[in-house]
Parts: C-alpha cells; sequence; structure tokens
C-alpha cells in the first residue's frame, strides 16, 4: 500500500475530512520522530515499540581496495512488533493455507 | 531520555502542535495504526511517508536442534514483520552522531590490519602461525631499544675507582641523552616512513633482504626466471595459494611476488584480476622436500611479512 492509499484508508476508518488527516498525518509522523529523537519509545498497546538502537562503531574492509574505515556509532530507530502483532504475523500464511 | 511513551502520550504530543480536538485526534491514531495492521495482512507490504515501510518477510523452513536435549526439529516457514525507517526520520533519530564520518585507518599499526584483513579470506593455520611470527618480530624491533637503556647502567657495579666510576657515570649520562635525544626525534622520522609511497618503501628494503639472505651462497633473482606460466589473479586467490599449486609449498610464495615486484605493491593486497607471472621453478632453490630450500623461503616470509607490516 502507497502512502496516497494509506491517508484515504486511515481517512476513511477514522470518518475525518481529508485535510485534517493530511494535517494528523504530518503531526504525527513529526510527534513519532520527536519522541525518538528524545531517546524515548513509543508503545502502541496491541502494535508495537518504536524506539532507538545504538549501533556500536565498526570497522569495515573494502574488499576490493583493502582499506579500512571506521563506520562511526549511530542511532537507529527500530520497530518492534508487540507481541499480539507478532504472532498474527508469525501465523500469516497459515491461516491462508 | 528512556521515557516510555504510549498512545495517550502521542496523542497529548500531537495535542500540542494544533488545536484539534483531543477525541478527533484519538480516533485518528487508532485508525493509523488499525490501517496499517490491516494492511500489512492485506498486502504485505505498506510505505508510510516521513515514517517508513512495514512488510512482512517470509522465513523458510529451516533445521535446527533442541539446545537441552540435542533432538533435532524443524522450525516451519513463517512470516515476520520489518521495518525500515525513512531516510528522515533516521536523520532525526541519528542527529547525536551525525557529524561523526566514516574514517579511512591506514596510518594506525599494522595488528588491527591484520586483523580486519584476515575476516575476508579464509583463515588458515598457517596464516595464525603467521600472525603469531608476525608479533614476534614485532616485539624482537622494539627490544634493542628497551636493551640499550637496561645495559649502561651494567658497568658501574665493579668499583675500580672514584675515577672510573665518574667516567663511567660520565659516559652513561652521555648515552641516556644521545638516547633521549634519539627517542624525542625518531617519532618525526617514523612518522614519515609509512606516509612515503609504498614504492619507496620497497627498494631500500629489499637489498637488505637479498643481503640476510646470503648466507644461502647463491643470488636468487626469480624476477630473471624462464615463464612458466601468466596467471590472472582471480578474487579470493593469493600468492600462497598458487604456490602451493604450482611448487607444492606455500612457503615458495616469495619467489613468485620477487618475480612480479612491479606488479605487486603489496602482497597482502593484490586486485583481483592482476596478471602474475609464475616463474619456473629452478629445482636448486625451490624444492618443496628440500627442507634448505624451505627453510631460506621462510626466512623469506618473515622479512616480508615484516616488511609489509609496517
Amino acid at each position: 500500500m502507497r502512502n496516497n492509499e494509506f491517508i484515504r484508508a486511515v481517512r476513511l476508518e477514522s470518518k475525518l475530512k481529508k485535510e485534517k488527516t493530511v494535517l494528523l498525518m504530518e503531526a504525527l509522523s513529526a510527534s513519532i520522530s520527536k519522541i525518538l529523537s528524545e531517546g524515548d519509545s513509543l508503545s502502541i498497546q496491541g502494535f508495537g515499540t518504536f524506539e532507538l538502537k545504538k549501533k556500536n562503531e565498526r570497522l569495515s574492509v573494502n574488499p576490493s581496495t583493502g582499506k579500512r574505515f571506521m563506520i562511526p556509532p549511530k542511532l537507529l530507530p527500530v520497530f518492534r512488533p508487540g507481541i499480539s502483532l507478532k504472532n498474527k504475523v508469525k501465523n500469516f500464511g497459515s491461516d491462508e493455507q | 531520555m528512556n521515557n516510555k511513551f504510549l498512545l495517550q502520550d502521542l496523542v497529548q504530543s500531537i495535542l500540542e502542535t494544533n488545536d484539534l480536538d483531543k477525541k478527533e485526534v484519538e480516533t485518528f491514531v487508532r485508525a493509523y495504526f488499525a490501517v496499517i495492521e490491516r494492511a500489512l495482512f492485506e498486502e504485505e507490504y505498506i510505505k508510510i511517508n516521513d515514517l517508513g515501510k512495514f512488510s512482512l518477510q517470509k522465513v523458510e523452513a529451516r533445521k535446527s536442534v533442541n539446545v537441552t536435549t540435542g533432538e533435532a526439529f524443524e522450525i516451519k516457514a513463517h512470516y515476520k514483520l520489518a521495518f525500515v525507517p525513512d531516510v528522515k526520520l533516521r536523520e532525526i533519530a541519528n542527529k547525536p552522531f551525525e557529524h561523526l564520518e566514516a574514517v579511512e585507518l591506514d596510518a594506525e599499526p599494522e595488528l588491527t590490519q591484520d586483523e580486519a584483513i584476515n575476516p575476508n579470506k579464509p583463515i588458515t593455520k598457517e596464516d595464525n602461525i603467521m600472525e603469531k611470527k608476525e608479533k614476534t618480530v614485532f616485539v624482537v624491533t622494539d627490544k634493542p631499544a628497551a636493551n640499550e637503556k637496561k645495559t649502561p647502567p651494567a658497568p658501574p657495579k665493579p668499583k675500580k675507582g672514584k675515577l672510573v666510576a665518574w667516567i663511567v657515570f660520565v659516559v652513561i649520562m652521555c648515552a641516556l641523552i644521545i638516547f633521549a635525544l634519539y627517542k624525542t626525534l625518531s617519532p618525526d622520522t617514523k612518522v614519515q616512513l609509512p606516509v612515503d609511497d609504498v614504492v619507496t618503501e620497497i627498494e631500500p628494503t629489499t637489498p637488505a633482504v637479498e643481503e640476510t639472505s646470503a648466507p644461502a651462497p647463491k643470488v636468487v633473482d626469480p624476477s630473471s626466471w624462464e615463464t612458466l606460466k601468466v596467471v590472472r589473479l582471480e578474487r579470493g586467490k593469493r600468492l600462497t595459494l598458487l604456490a602451493q599449486e604450482y611448487y607444492g609449498n606455500k612457503v615458495f610464495w616469495v619467489y613468485i611476488y620477487e618475480a612480479n615486484k612491479d606488479q605487486i605493491k603489496n602482497p597482502n593486497k593484490i586486485l583481483a584480476g592482476t596478471k602474475i607471472r609464475i616463474p619456473k621453478a629452478d629445482p636448486a632453490v625451490i624444492n618443496a622436500k628440500d627442507p634448505e630450500s624451505v627453510r631460506i623461503a621462510q626466512e623469506k616470509e618473515t622479512k616480508y611479512r615484516a616488511q609489509f607490516s609496517k
């Protein structure tokens, strides 16, 4: 599903006006970004958790030139599905067949 | 930091940015996540601008072993959820480390380099031995410096007279001062060496290699030998493997290297596709069954290892 289809689906689901939906979309993304950028996590009941994960610095070697690079540490936003969503996803294929 | 925000807090945070009705925002947020979930199971894929992509990914069935009982069983094929954050979100999240960039490290001591390079190549037992050798070489080169310090203080012990002791003392002081001067100066000269082009490094050291292998009376110059074959170096292949193939012992890679010195700047890093000339083996020099020739090759090998580990 693409972004515009998604906006439409959310609009139908929430029965809000189009302008409001678009506005809220942006506000929600901004809020999630803000929460994560402050090092906090966001958990949505029944869905999952958005949080930051720190990746440590590491050595990397370019295999063709043999040059070594120190890749700096970074903070990566990750999503951990909640238990119920995870189980639904896990059994996704088997339900179908 | 490290606070756990819940749906209510998210709603609150959205409300701060605009003046909408709280109920509306809440229904919107619930709808938002409900739609993501629904879309996932309907289309296995959903992309949201500024947030990221969610998708279902199939994990194939695989065999596993129960750790406690040792019983083999099969993990059935299933799906897992993958989330790839949008570039925007990633950049915002990574703000604290934004200024950091990948740094090339080739001015550092070799030991770490070796550790870094080897994982790319199959590590054989021989490689491990080589590494150990290298380390010992490293230590040995350091020791003379330490010895210089320790040996001078020894003479004062046999006291033959005040005058002698005094002279010895002066000599020691001079030695220490010279040593200190040498030490303070030498880091500069040492720093310059690695900066120089690799070629200049090779040139002064090669004659030294020939000299040290001089105990063996023959002066060996494989570059003048007849060509047996020209090989294009494949990816992952190394001189040692070629030597094993053509001469029956890995150690003789040194001769292949010597024959191709103009092509190979550093035998540890040869570009794939480099044309390597395999010289025809002179049975007097290259003979896998002759321990003497193996020993000479090994000596050369240690030399080169030390040379290129700088």
